[in-house]
C-alpha cells in the first residue's frame, strides 16, 4: 500500500504548486498584459487624477507579487473575486459566475451521461460483433460526429430542427425557476431547451467512449474467468452484465476529466449560438467588453475545477482497480 | 515488409545488379498511398493550402471590397456563395479564410510542435536530471489546464500589447529601413565567407562547423524575409498573438511522446557506440535520435494540425482571434450562425461550415492513417 499512497501524497501536494503556478500566470496576464486597464476602468472621460485613484483603488500602482497576494488573501479569506467592472458594474463577480455555472452544468451532465451510455453500448455491441461488418460500422459512424467541430454541426442542426421543422424552440434558455441567492436560475434541464444543446455537445465524445469500451471488453472478453462463466452455462446477457461489463468499464474512468475538457469547450459554442446564458456566454462578453476581473475570476475557477478533477481521476483510478492496489501490495 | 527487408539484409557487394532496397519512407509512403481515404485526405488538404497560400490570385476580389447595393445576396454567376452583409463576395472571403488557417497552422506546426515540442522533449529525455524535472512539470501545468478558457484569457487582455510590439517590430524590420539591409547584408557576408571557408579549406581540414555556418545564415536570410513578409501584411498582430498563444498549449503532447521515445534510445547500442567514441551531445541528438523520432513527430504534427486550425477558427469564432476585416472562418461562421441571419440567408452558413468540417474531418483521416502507417505498434 505505500506505493499507493505515496503517489496519492505527492499528487495531492503537487496540485496546489500548479494551482499557484496556474493562478499567477492568469493573474499576472490580466494584470500586466492589457495596456487599458486603467482607462477601461475610469472611463474615456477621466483626468489624470481620476485615473490616479483607479489605480490606487485596483493597487496597479504596487509591484505585481503585492497585488497578486492582495487578490489571493481576500479571494481565500472573503470569497471575493472583486467587482465587475464593464458588464455589470459594481456588481460582485461570484454573484454573476454561481448562477451562470449552474446554468451550464445541465447540458453539460445531460452530455456526459448520454456519451458515457451510449459510448458504452456502441461498445460492448462492437466488440461482441467482433470480426464482422457491424463492428467497424457502429464505430466509424460516431468517428464522424467526432470529427466534426461542434461550431460547425451546430448551426446546421439549428438550421434543420429549428428552422426548417420547428421542432425546437428557437433560442434562450426557459424552464422552471429556482432562487439561487442573487438571482433565480432556470432549470432548463426539464424543457425543450435542453435538447440540442445535450445532443450536439454528447454525440462528439461517444466515439471516444466506445472505443475505449470495446477495447476493454474485447480484452476481457479473452479472460479465463470468462470462458468459465460460459463454459458453466450462465446465459449471454448475464456472462456481460456481470464478468465482463463491471472489469470492462473501469477504465472509463479517466476518460472523465478528458471529456470534461471537451464538453467545457463545447460550452462556449453552443451556448453562444443558443442564447444559453452560462459561463461560456459570460467569457464571450467578458472578452468583448475586457472586463478582465470576470475572465481571470472564470478562467481561475474553471482550472481549480480541472486540476481537481483530474487529481480525483488519477487517485480513483488507482483505488478502485484492484489489480493495481494488490500489485503495490505485493510488491512490498 | 518482408521483401524490403531481405533485400536490405543482403551484403552490399551485391546491390549493383538489383534494385536498390526501399528505405523506411518509401515503405511508410506506399502503404499510405494504398489507402483510399488517407489519399482523398491528403488531396483535400493540398488543395486547400494551395488555395490558401495563392488566395491573392486565386480570389475574385479582396476581402474588403464592399459593395452596398448588393448586401445579402443569395447565390449567383457573380457571387457563386452569395454576399455578406456589407455586400462582400463570400467566395473571396471564404478564400482569404483559408489563408488565414493556412498561417496559422504553419506558424504554428513550426514554432510550438516542432522546435518547442521536439526541442524540449529530446532535451529533456536526453539530459534527464533536472532539466528533464523543469520541463516535463511545465509541461504538466500547462497539459493540466483547459486551453481554451487560457487562451481567451491570453488573447482578450494582450492583444493591444502584442500589436505594439508587432507594429514596433514592423519598424525595425521594415524594407523601408535602412537597417534591414544592413543586417540582410551581414548575413549574406557571413553566408558567403563560411561558404568560401568550407570550400578553400582543402579536402583535409574540412570542417563541418563552416558549411553549419553558412547554412544557419542562409536559413537566418530567409527567416527574415518571410517575417518582414508576414509584418506587413494587415492584422500580422493578430496572427503573432494567435500562434504565440496556441504553441504554448500544443507543444505539450508531442515533446511528452518525443522525451518518452528518446528515453529508450538513449540506452541503445548504437548510441552508446557513438557516444563512447567521442560524438557530442549535439552530434548524438541530430545524426542518431532525431531520425528515429521523426516518424513520431510527423505523426504529432498531424495530429495537432487539426487542433491548431479548429483553435484558431474557435478563437476568432469568440472574437479573440483573427479581427475584422481579416477574414477567418470563425468569423465567417459566427456571422452566418446569429438566429435572423440563420433563417433568412443559410447560404451564408453552408459554404464555410463545410469547408471547415471537410478540412477538419480531413486532417483527423490523415492523422489516424499517419499512425497506423508510421508507428511500429499499430502495423
Amino acid at each position: 500500500m505505500e506505493g499507493l499512497l505515496a503517489y496519492t501524497v505527492r499528487r495531492l501536494l503537487w496540485a496546489p504548486v500548479i494551482l499557484f503556478i496556474v493562478s499567477f500566470f492568469a493573474f499576472s496576464i490580466t494584470r500586466l498584459g492589457p495596456v487599458d486597464t486603467v482607462d477601461v476602468l475610469a472611463g474615456p472621460r477621466a483626468d489624470e487624477e481620476a485615473k490616479e485613484r483607479v489605480r490606487q483603488e485596483l493597487n496597479l500602482d504596487k509591484p505585481i507579487y503585492q497585488q497578486y497576494g492582495i487578490y489571493m488573501t481576500n479571494l481565500i479569506r472573503h470569497h471575493d473575486f472583486g467587482e465587475s467592472q464593464t458588464i455589470y458594474r459594481g456588481t460582485d463577480v461570484w454573484d454573476i459566475i454561481w448562477p451562470r455555472i449552474l446554468v451550464s452544468m445541465q447540458p453539460g451532465i445531460v452530455a456526459l451521461v448520454i456519451a458515457f451510455s451510449l459510448g458504452t453500448a456502441v461498445g460492448v455491441f462492437a466488440a461482441l460483433r467482433q470480426g464482422t461488418w457491424m463492428d467497424p460500422v457502429a464505430i466509424s459512424s460516431f468517428l464522424f460526429f467526432q470529427s466534426i467541430p461542434v461550431l460547425v454541426s451546430l448551426p446546421f442542426l439549428v438550421l434543420i430542427f429549428v428552422v426548417k421543422l420547428g421542432w425546437l424552440p428557437a433560442i434562450g434558455w426557459g424552464g422552471p425557476e429556482i432562487d439561487v441567492g442573487p438571482q433565480e436560475v432556470s432549470l432548463g434541464i426539464f424543457s425543450r431547451h435542453i435538447i440540442l444543446p445535450a445532443l450536439v455537445l454528447s454525440l462528439p465524445g461517444v466515439a471516444g467512449v466506445a472505443r475505449l469500451v470495446r477495447a476493454t471488453t474485447l480484452a476481457v472478453l479473452g479472460e479465463d474467468y470468462v470462458r468459465t462463466a460460459r463454459a458453466k452455462g450462465l446465459p449471454e446477457l448475464e456472462v456481460v452484465g456481470r464478468h465482463v461489463l463491471r472489469n470492462a468499464l473501469l477504465p472509463l474512468v479517466t476518460v472523465i476529466g478528458l471529456s470534461l475538457t471537451t464538453l467545457l469547450e463545447g460550452a462556449f459554442f453552443v451556448e453562444l449560438i443558443l442564447g444559453i446564458p452560462g459561463i461560456g456566454q459570460l467569457g464571450f462578453q467578458a472578452a468583448q467588453s475586457r472586463d478582465y476581473d470576470v475572465i481571470l475570476a472564470l478562467v481561475l475557477i474553471v482550472a481549480t475545477a480541472f486540476i481537481i478533477a483530474n487529481i480525483i481521476t488519477d487517485v480513483a483510478y488507482t483505488f478502485i482497480d484492484p489489480r493495481i492496489r494488490f500489485g503495490a501490495q505485493q510488491g512490498q | 515488409m518482408t521483401n524490403a527487408q531481405a533485400t536490405a539484409d543482403l551484403p552490399s557487394e551485391d546491390t549493383s545488379t538489383m534494385r536498390p532496397a526501399a528505405g523506411p519512407w518509401q515503405i511508410a509512403m506506399r502503404r499510405l498511398l494504398r489507402k483510399r481515404l488517407a489519399v482523398a485526405a491528403l488531396v483535400l488538404i493540398a488543395f486547400f493550402y494551395f488555395v490558401g497560400l495563392f488566395a491573392p490570385l486565386l480570389a475574385p476580389s479582396d476581402f474588403r471590397d464592399q459593395n452596398l447595393e448588393e448586401t445579402l445576396s443569395g447565390p449567383s454567376w457573380d457571387h457563386p456563395f452569395g454576399t455578406d452583409r456589407l455586400g462582400r463576395d463570400q467566395l473571396s472571403r471564404v478564400i482569404w479564410s483559408a489563408r488565414t488557417t493556412t498561417i496559422v497552422t504553419i506558424a504554428t506546426v513550426l514554432t510550438g510542435s516542432l522546435i518547442l515540442s521536439v526541442g524540449l522533449g529530446m532535451l529533456s529525455g536526453y539530459l534527464g536530471g533536472k532539466v528533464d524535472t523543469v520541463i516535463m512539470r511545465a509541461g504538466e501545468a500547462f497539459g493540466s489546464l483547459p486551453a481554451l478558457p487560457m487562451l481567451i484569457l491570453i488573447n482578450a487582455t494582450m492583444r493591444d500589447r502584442v500589436k505594439g510590439w508587432v507594429d514596433n517590430l514592423e519598424g525595425w524590420l521594415s524594407t523601408d529601413q535602412p537597417l534591414f539591409y544592413v543586417i540582410f547584408g551581414v548575413l549574406a557576408l557571413i553566408g558567403v565567407a563560411a561558404l568560401a571557408a568550407w570550400l578553400l579549406a582543402g579536402s583535409g581540414g574540412r570542417s563541418g562547423a563552416w558549411l553549419a555556418l553558412a547554412v544557419t545564415s542562409a536559413g537566418a536570410i530567409l527567416a527574415l524575409w518571410g517575417v518582414q513578409a508576414v509584418f506587413a501584411m494587415p492584422g500580422a498582430s493578430d496572427y503573432f498573438l494567435i500562434f504565440g498563444a496556441l504553441s504554448l498549449f500544443f507543444w505539450v503532447g508531442g515533446a511528452r511522446v518525443i522525451r518518452s521515445q528518446v528515453l529508450a534510445l538513449r540506452e541503445t547500442e548504437y548510441v552508446l557506440a557513438a557516444r563512447s567514441m567521442g560524438a557530442g551531445t549535439w552530434r548524438i541528438i541530430v545524426s542518431h535520435l532525431l531520425p528515429n523520432v521523426s516518424p513520431i513527430i510527423i505523426v504529432g504534427v498531424s495530429a495537432s494540425l487539426g487542433a491548431i486550425a479548429g483553435s484558431e477558427i474557435a478563437l476568432t469564432f469568440l472574437g479573440v482571434g483573427v479581427h475584422d476585416p481579416t477574414p477567418s472562418f470563425g468569423a465567417l461562421i459566427f456571422d452566418a450562425s446569429s438566429q435572423p441571419v440563420i433563417r433568412n440567408h443559410p447560404h451564408l452558413l453552408i459554404a464555410p461550415a463545410i469547408v471547415v468540417g471537410l478540412l477538419i474531418f480531413g486532417f483527423n483521416l490523415l492523422g489516424d492513417a499517419l499512425n497506423d502507417v508510421l508507428t511500429p505498434k499499430a502495423r
